[in-house]
């Protein structure tokens, strides 16, 4: 994957960034049902 | 934590406390989606009559569960109770809601077109922000005749979700 630092334009910047951004919205939403749970209750936790 | 929540919500089922329930809120939208941040934990409770809910009412206040604000503590989870009373699709969510399985537990998540609807009801920022992501994984067909029938003068859902598509 592209180290997102390195990248000075800002056009490729928010490209990249999205695209590796919908990645993980993709990797989170293929996950367990109870692993989301548990990922949820460390952010209740941190309240 | 959630586990033992959805295990206790069992045991007031098998025992007549409740009817039935359903996960929705921000727990519903991570079940299709990804983990979001909450305070609570929204269930549906199933109340047919005003004696249903009574006796549901007369076992959270007689087993010593603490209250803060809306929500009952339970196992040390904010939940925020909402019974069939408060609204009309509440006890139809249920009936319709979907049985999933969490480390071996069952319980039941409402379908995405009825988790559309609350949010809807809702139309929060937040509620309004995943709603498209929602839709993606929706039957339009039947999320179209559910909204119809629940919009009125006070809720219009349809023109809510009108919105919505026309922002996407």
């Amino acid at each position: 994957m592209r180290n997102i630092l390195w990248i000075k334009d800002y056009k490729e910047f928010w490209k990249v960034f999205e695209r590796q951004r919908e990645k993980e919205r993709q990797r989170l939403r293929s996950l367990p049902f109870s692993k989301k749970l548990e990922m949820m209750r460390i952010k209740i936790k941190s309240r | 934590m959630e586990e033992k929540v959805l295990k206790r919500l069992n045991r007031m089922k098998k025992t007549g406390v409740i009817k039935d329930y359903a996960i929705g809120g921000a727990h519903a939208v991570a079940y299709y989606l990804e983990p979001v941040k909450t305070i609570d934990l929204d269930i549906f409770i199933y109340t047919a009559s005003d004696r249903d809910f009574y006796i549901f009412r007369n076992y959270i206040k007689k087993s010593g569960f603490k209250m803060r604000g809306t929500h009952v503590i339970v196992d040390d989870i904010p939940v925020h109770f909402l019974p069939g009373s408060l609204h009309p699709f509440i006890n139809e969510a249920i009936k319709m809601a979907k049985k999933i399985r969490v480390k071996n537990i069952s319980t039941k998540v409402l379908t995405v077109e009825y988790l559309i609807l609350s949010l809807l009801l809702a139309f929060r920022l937040k509620d309004r922000m995943v709603i498209p992501d929602l839709l993606q994984l929706a039957e339009k067909d039947k999320l179209e005749k559910i909204v119809k029938r629940f919009s009125d003068e006070e809720y219009p859902l349809d023109q809510r979700l009108q919105r919505i598509l026309e922002s996407i």
